[in-house]
Formats: C-alpha cells, structure tokens, sequence
C-alpha cells in the first residue's frame, strides 16, 4: 500500500480503485449467493458431523415420501443406521435446528430456526429435502384426528430401501434417491413407501438435513449462545414444549 | 515529513482484506455444474433401481381386492405388529380377514422366503370395536427384528389404522403369526376345531382351513403379532385411497 511520491517519500494511502473493484466484486458475489438461496434457486444443506442435533417443526406434509434405513459413517468413524426420510417436495410449519459444541472448553449452541409463527400456514418449503433422523416423537394438539405419523395413497412397508421412491426426472422415478447402501441390492435395509406423507408436531434428534433443490426459509434466524443454549422451539409453536 | 494518512492504515487494511476475502468466500462457494447441494450424495443411476441381476428379484405379487399387480423389491425384514395378547377387551377391529394364498418370496438377494401366507385385512383399526366406538388399546409396537445391524422401533401410544375404511391392507406374513379375534360364528368354529379358546387365537398358518369363516365381516380382536415382509394398502376394489392408510399417532421412533 506504498508508494513514492514525487516528493520522494513514500506514500501512503488506500488504492479506492483497486480496492473498490476487489470489494465490488466480492460484495456482489455474496449479494448474488445470498439472493439465491432466498429465491430457491441454491441447494442447501446442513450436515452434522459426529454428533446428533436437536430438531423439531409444528408440521412437516410432503409428496411422494420415502423412509428407509441407511447405514452412515461418521467424520469421527464411528458407524451407525438413522432412518432417512426423503421427500420430493414437502411443506414445514416451522422448523428450528439446534446444535451445542464445545471447542477448546467452551460450549456453545448454535440454534437455526425458520417460519412465520402461524400454526395455519405450512410456510416453509423444499424440493428433495432428505432428513437422517435417529430418533424422533410425532404427537399433536388436542382434538387433531390426523397427528402423528400419517401416510396416504399407497402404502408400502418391507421394501428394500434402496426401492423406496420420492423424486422423478422427466417424469419417471429416481432410482434409489435416499441412497441407501446397495449391499446385497438392498437386502436387510427396511423401506417405506407412501404416496404421501405427514408428521405433526414433530421433534426429535438428526445427523443430517438436506435439500438437494430449492428451498424457501422465510425469517431465517442463526443465533449463537453460550451453554447448551434452551429447547428446540418451532417459532409458533405450541409444540414442542 | 510524514503524512497523516498513516492513522487509516488499519481500516485501508481491514477493507482490503474484506474484499479480497469476500471475493474468494464468494467464488469458492459458487455452486459449479455437478455439485449442486451433493456433499454426500453419491452419483445416482441413470434408471430406476435394479433389484437383482436384470431385476430378476422383482417377483409379481397379485393383490387380492382388485388392486392388481406389484412388483415390489423387498428387504426381506420382519416387521414386527404386536397388539399385546388378552382375552377379556377388545383392542381392533377388521371388517373381513381374508387367506388369499401361500407364496415363496424372494428378497432382494435372491434368499427365497418359504411358505409366506398371503392375508388380507378390510377397514383394519385399532383402537375401535366393530361399532365404531374407541376402545383403550397401549402396547402396541411396530418393530424390525432383523434388520442388517439395527432394530427400528415405532410405538404409538393410541389407535393405529393400517388401511382403514375402504382400505384393503395386503400383508404377507410368516405362517407362525397369530391374531386373537371373535365373532358368533368364529366362536362356533373355535369350538368346532377345538383351537384355543373363544377367543380364537388363531395362526396364520390354519387360515386356509377356516376360509369359509374369516370370509365373513366384523372381527373384534382382542391381540395379535404378525412378522410382516410386506405390506400395501390401497383403495379397495382397486386404485388410490384418498384419505390416510397408515395413521400412527403419539408415535415415538427410534432406531439402534
């Protein structure tokens, strides 16, 4: 950042051009990223590493839903089996991640949440959302006939995972979208299949959400607290307590 | 001489660096052809999923209420259903039990599964009598017994539908699966077959012999467990329900 002048000293002082050009550009690149994951033109996605977060939603309705066991391996090597659930689309009345680290002693929590707090709107919404859930408690507000785990259309269960259909192309079926493991073509990894899919108040614990096409998180929200930060609370939500 | 544009040097530092980090944190980040949200996809096939050599694992399965033919590529897992046993209270409801057949399966490996009786259920619902009214049902576990490496367990905590009116559910289960039901007529037959007890509990693998009595309509049951390689509902006479087959409410999953 110097030069010499013609006084013969040196000189100091910002190139504006130079640096305008640099931050110019890199400013409309980050504008132009941002854009687009707002606008549902950027995949998303969040991946947990080596250990379980907390998650829960007031609703989560899909089309043309798959769950099946998948095996996965950790970035600590450690292995396991979640039940993966796909969905071609699927709509979300809120939805509110939560994670607690601990690096060099301290431990904090890293809380994501989404939604407009409006129990009569599925307001968020994803083309192949994919979710590695380990556990996971589906209820429902009093006097709802349809909470819990529903499915709809034709049902299938006992299908090898890799079987289980959501997303098309050109119309026709993906093959093995949950990219379950094709061990043995599939044998001894439980499958489910529905033409639809719902759960109502939903929270439980995940080691991976995706969505591999677009996605809209209205009022998206990351907050960082120190500690093990408080519950998993889909915005509006009555539930989960 | 100096000059008094030193005193900025941090911020000329500070914003040069931003942009520059900027640009790179915004190139770097830019979605290129092919890895689009993908940090742990692998590539997918071009066609749908092969089960077995040249899907020769993908075995036709007549479904019995209309609903044609399935080709379905099956994990060959138990299913577990269990509706804790007893004799004194009603916990489900079926409006028909149907013994189709008996089948060899194949899974996707190719291990043949022998001797699988094919049922059938109409309008299956636990946690109501054949009236319709809501009888207290708990214990109710949905769980694999099987699986490569891991059990999967669902338990709701109320009534279960698996089909549900106007629902068929099709099931193929091992021939040592059991319900306990009853009915004026099934009592007769229990007595008549000398099977234990009215209620009848009842192996799947005797179904065939009592045809002529499950065919009828309205089965309270009273317990049940059922090891399930597959099953499907759809509408019954054929085609696509338009309500919910499957409802597991208060359901709690968890996978080990």
């Amino acid at each position: 950042m110097s030069a010499v002048a013609a006084d013969g000293l040196p000189r100091y002082g910002t190139r504006w051009r130079r640096t305008g050009v640099l931050l110019g550009a890199g400013l409309a690149v980050v504008v132009a990223l941002v854009a687009l994951v707002r606008t549902s033109v950027i995949a998303s996605s969040i991946v947990v590493q080596n250990a379980s977060a907390s998650f829960s939603s007031s609703a989560i309705v899909g089309q043309d839903v798959g769950l099946g066991v998948v095996p996965i391996l950790r970035s600590n090597g450690s292995t396991g089996s979640v039940l993966r659930a796909g969905f071609a689309t699927v709509s979300l009345n809120g939805f509110c991640l939560s994670k607690t680290e601990t690096i060099a002693g301290f431990t904090y929590t890293i809380t994501l949440s989404a939604g407009d707090g409006n129990l009569a709107t599925n307001e968020i919404t994803a083309n192949n959302a994919v979710f590695d859930l380990s556990s996971m408690r589906s209820a429902g507000q009093a006097g709802q006939a349809t909470n819990g785990l529903v499915l709809q259309g034709i049902d299938q269960l006992g299908l090898a995972a890799t079987d289980v259909t959501t997303t098309r192309t050109g119309g026709v079926f993906d093959a093995n979208p949950l990219e379950a493991s094709t061990s043995g073509y599939g044998k001894g990894a439980f499958g489910i299949d529905a033409t639809s899919g719902s759960l109502s108040s939903v929270k439980g614990t995940l080691w991976d959400a995706q969505v591999n096409g677009s996605i809209n998180l209205p009022n998206l929200k990351i907050a960082v607290t120190p500690g093990t930060g408080t519950a998993c609370s889909a915005a509006g939500s009555a539930y989960p307590k | 001489m100096s000059r008094p544009v030193l005193s900025s040097r941090w911020r000329q530092r500070v914003l040069a660096t931003g942009a520059a980090l900027a640009l790179v944190l915004g190139l770097t980040s830019w979605p290129l052809p092919g890895r689009v949200g993908d940090e742990s996809a692998a590539a997918l096939p071009d066609g749908p999923y092969v089960c077995g050599p040249n899907d020769v694992n993908r075995r036709p399965l007549t479904l019995s209420s209309g609903g044609g033919t399935i080709r379905p590529c099956l994990s060959g897992v138990d299913l577990q259903v269990t509706i804790p046993d007893n004799t004194s209270n009603v916990r489900y409801a079926i409006n028909k039990i149907r013994s189709v057949d008996t089948n060899n399966l194949v899974d996707a490996n190719g291990t043949v599964m022998t001797d699988l009786v094919h049922i059938s259920f109409d309008s299956f619902v636990i946690g109501q009598n054949t009236s319709g009214a809501a009888v207290p049902v708990s214990g109710v576990t949905l769980a694999t017994t099987n699986g490569n490496g891991y059990t999967l367990n669902l338990s709701p905590d109320a009534g279960v539908t698996l089909g549900g009116p106007g629902v068929t559910t099709d099931l193929w289960v091992t021939e040592d699966s059991w319900v306990r039901v009853n009915d004026n007529m099934l009592g007769l037959g229990c007595l008549v077959l000398t099977i234990s007890g009215n209620p009848c509990k009842l192996t799947v693998g005797t179904f065939s012999s009592l045809s002529w009595l499950l065919n009828g309509s309205s089965y309270n049951g009273y317990g049940m467990e059922l090891h399930v390689k597959y099953l499907v509902t759809y509408k019954t006479g054929g085609g696509v329900p338009t309500g919910s087959s499957v409802q597991l409410p208060n359901t709690s999953m968890a996978i080990s």
